[in-house]
């Protein structure tokens, strides 16, 4: 009886520990355990914003992120939680899923921190390697965490314009470092309680405005002309032993920048890999002394202070003194005697040139100088622009003033001078080179009504502008211009066939770093010019720095700028100056009116791709199929290769090339017969057509 | 009081299905995104001119060869 009242008395005890206890939990204010609480159930979530796209002024997307994973182990944990084989086994799975040696995975394992990260942004096939082999099921002490990584899927495209990210997302060149902010987005943290399994319950309105991804830029380079000069210049690079180059395009109207190509370059994808050197924009970043491209712009300078495109100028028969040193032309055999102020530009002659810098005076040049932008940035977005640099009182001495008449003692960036050509283009008026063209924002009232819209951001609709020349000035400084691309001037590699063009020649000697005295074997060789002249749309800029198997620009930089400018104007429609020119060469047989009617009965709007190959309009040609489906070959000859694979279609054929240009034959012959997968050889050749055929069906 | 737990859960569950709608949005974005990116690789122009040459024996047309009208 006594050992069941005791046990009784315990129990009472136990069940009145308990009740206090919970009357207690229950209604007394305990900090501690109010700090635990909601450690557990509250929680701050960060939001990992997404990175904003770059997209080119199509829409093409130049840099785009994607959500990665990233594998960490916890090595501590790890030693607790798994035996020695199934360490072994875990770090054989890691090494053959990303591909590293078993022994630098293990040294991973057996490091003594509490964290560690393996590899970060693995590729979709490292990740599913990992768990297809199951990593997750190795407990706590390993991982894969969801990160962004940044791509860009045209790799070395506008390489220098885009720039590259950190591996934590962050801008450390070009776009991506100048707008981070922008690209980045906001990462938030909202207050909300979490239930059992993790999911958020809000407590407030914050929650639902949360998420800021990164805004997108709209760029102003077109990204196939950037392949286009991109292509050019490293042709050129490399054909001429130069050791960089670049090549800048421009809209002569709004100052928007189509394409910014530098050699060498480098994949953003792994900018890492790549030295300083090849990730310099050296477009923006690059001072030189321009030399004779200059030239043009102080004869801007004399007709706006008197002077007339038939002021006559004696160039001393190829040997000037000033002070005590001799101007001499660029090549010793030039001796000039009198010359027009267009003749001097024509012949690029340096004494000519020295002469009206004389004439001129230190103020008057300083003071265009400083109106143009000469020791002066434009403005560009870009990081790590160059102003240049001039000083006036250095060139208040006779010697350097006449030196700056030919464009030495003075630097400019090549930004910088396509700028100055791009006002005289645009009737005397400079105006402010971009790249970024907008920002895409999300139109928040669609956000509303349930779907996606974007919309542009249009903050650099009005770029920056100011007076250079009068009108009339720039007009004749293009006239003097046009005479260099003519048969007799340095500039006539730089011709087009259908658009007249504008331009100057420039190779101006570098300093040597040694002597600091001007190299005889280092050059500078540049071309910059606009198209079509009478009415320019675009400036285009080449400069090649140091080529040593050809210096003069006018056989290395003007037929780069002939490449470029002509893939350039097609590309952005601009017609060409004369048609009739044009259709006068194609037409063996046919009148040009026939040509014309036809052409413009048939020609959709914008220009033709079936004009490509000279026949006004493609024949409905078609491979058919007999009753024992086999294919029927049509006569496919006097087609261009791109009009005989459309023929083809969607017929099972294995095409052979033969040549380029026009079918001449093909095997099987027209109106053999081919089995479905077959092979259908085209034997081609350029651009001859058969005469007897029809090119004007009904 | 029923009214007042009633609007206790309401908050629960509209909570759940913000959740899910983000959780949708946000793979709905990743899946744009990986789309673009897999568009922009296919029309890369370096790929396509290589695709031209080697694949077609096409070559860039020459001045003559491009009508603008």
């Amino acid at each position: 009886m006594n050992r069941i009242r005791w046990l009784g008395f315990f129990f009472f005890v136990f069940a009145a520990g308990i009740v206090t206890r919970t009357v207690y939990l229950q209604f007394a204010f305990d900090e501690k355990l109010e700090r635990l609480s909601k450690r557990q159930f509250n929680s701050k979530l960060t939001s990992l914003p997404r990175r904003g796209l770059i997209l080119d002024r199509n829409g093409e997307g130049l840099a785009v992120t994607l959500k990665v994973r990233s594998l960490f182990i916890r090595p501590e944990l790890m030693r607790k939680e798994l035996n020695a084989s199934e360490r072994a086994r875990l770090s054989n799975i890691i090494s053959k899923g990303i591909h590293w040696p078993k022994q630098r995975v293990i040294e991973k394992i057996r490091s003594d921190r509490g964290f560690v990260w393996v590899k970060r942004q693995l590729s979709q096939t490292e990740e599913s390697f990992l768990r297809s082999h199951k990593i997750l099921e190795f407990g706590d002490s390993v991982g894969l965490v969801e990160e962004t990584r940044r791509f860009y899927p045209n790799k070395e495209l506008a390489a220098h314009v885009l720039g590259s990210v950190g591996i934590d997302g962050q801008g450390l060149e070009g776009l991506e470092l100048l707008y981070d902010a922008i690209l980045s987005g906001e990462q938030s943290k909202i207050d909300s309680s979490r239930d059992a399994r993790g999911r958020r319950i809000f407590r407030g309105e914050n929650g639902l405005f949360a998420f800021k991804d990164g805004q997108s830029l709209v760029l102003s380079i077109d990204r196939t002309i950037q392949f286009d000069a991109e292509k050019a210049l490293d042709q050129a690079v490399r054909e001429f032993g130069a050791k960089a180059g670049t090549a800048i395009v421009a809209e002569v109207e709004t100052g928007e920048i189509l394409a910014l190509a530098n050699a060498p370059t480098f994949n953003p994808n792994v900018a890492n890999q790549y030295s300083a050197d090849s990730r310099r924009n050296r477009a923006i970043t690059d001072a030189y002394e321009p030399g004779s491209t200059f030239k043009p712009l102080i004869a801007g300078l004399a007709l706006e202070n008197g002077k007339t495109t038939r002021s006559k100028i004696y160039c001393e028969m190829g040997s000037f003194k000033v002070a005590d040193r001799v101007i001499s032309e660029a090549e010793t055999h030039e001796q000039w005697g009198w010359l027009t102020l267009g003749e001097v530009i024509q012949h690029s002659s340096n004494i000519g040139a020295a002469k009206i810098a004389l004439e001129l005076g230190v103020d008057s040049i300083t003071g265009f100088f400083d109106k143009l932008g000469v020791g002066k940035k434009t403005g560009l977005d870009l990081p790590g622009e160059a102003p240049g640099r001039y000083s006036s009182s250095e060139a208040r001495s006779s010697v350097r003033l006449a030196n700056v008449g030919f464009g030495q003692g003075f630097t400019t960036t090549s930004l910088q001078m396509l700028s100055f050509y791009l006002s005289i283009a645009n009737n005397g008026q400079w105006i402010q080179p971009r790249i970024v063209k907008a920002i895409l924002n999300e139109d928040p009232e669609s956000i509303v009504r349930g779907t996606l819209r974007w919309k542009l951001d249009h903050r650099f609709e009005n770029s920056k502008s100011k007076k250079i020349f009068e009108p009339k000035t720039a007009k004749d400084i293009t006239r003097m211009l046009e005479l260099v691309v003519n048969e007799n001037g340095t500039g006539k590699l730089a011709q087009l066939e259908d658009w007249p063009v504008a331009g100057k020649t420039g190779t101006a000697q570098k300093i040597d770093q040694e002597t600091y005295r001007y190299s005889r074997s280092k050059y500078i060789s540049s071309f910059v010019g606009f198209a079509p002249a009478k009415n320019p749309k675009l400036v285009t800029l080449v400069m090649l720095d140091e080529p040593t198997k050809k210096y003069y620009a006018s056989e290395t930089a003007a037929p780069v700028f002939r490449e470029i400018m002509q893939a350039a104007l097609i590309r952005t429609q601009v017609p060409p100056v004369d048609s009739k020119v044009r259709l006068m060469k194609l037409a063996n047989q046919s009148s040009i009116d026939a040509i014309e009617e036809s052409t413009e009965a048939t020609a959709p709007r914008g220009g033709s791709e079936s004009l490509a190959s000279g026949v006004a309009k493609s024949p409905d040609v078609k491979l058919k199929r007999n009753d024992k489906n086999e294919i029927v070959l049509p006569d496919l000859r006097g087609l261009s290769i791109r009009e005989a694979v459309r023929a083809i279609g969607t017929e099972p054929v294995k095409l052979e090339i033969h040549g380029s240009g026009i079918v001449r034959e093909h095997f099987p012959k027209p109106h053999e017969t081919l089995e479905p997968g077959g092979r259908l050889r085209l034997v081609c050749s350029s651009h001859e057509r058969k005469k007897s055929r029809d090119l004007f069906p009904e | 009081m029923g009214s007042f737990a009633w609007i206790r859960l309401e908050i629960v569950r509209i909570s759940y299905d913000i959740h899910r709608l983000e959780k949708l949005e946000q793979q709905a974005r990743d899946d744009v995104n990986k789309v673009t990116l897999k568009i922009n690789e296919a029309r890369s122009p370096v790929r396509l001119e290589r695709i031209a040459r080697e694949k077609f024996d096409m070559k860039k047309p020459r001045p003559e060869q491009v009508i603008k009208l």
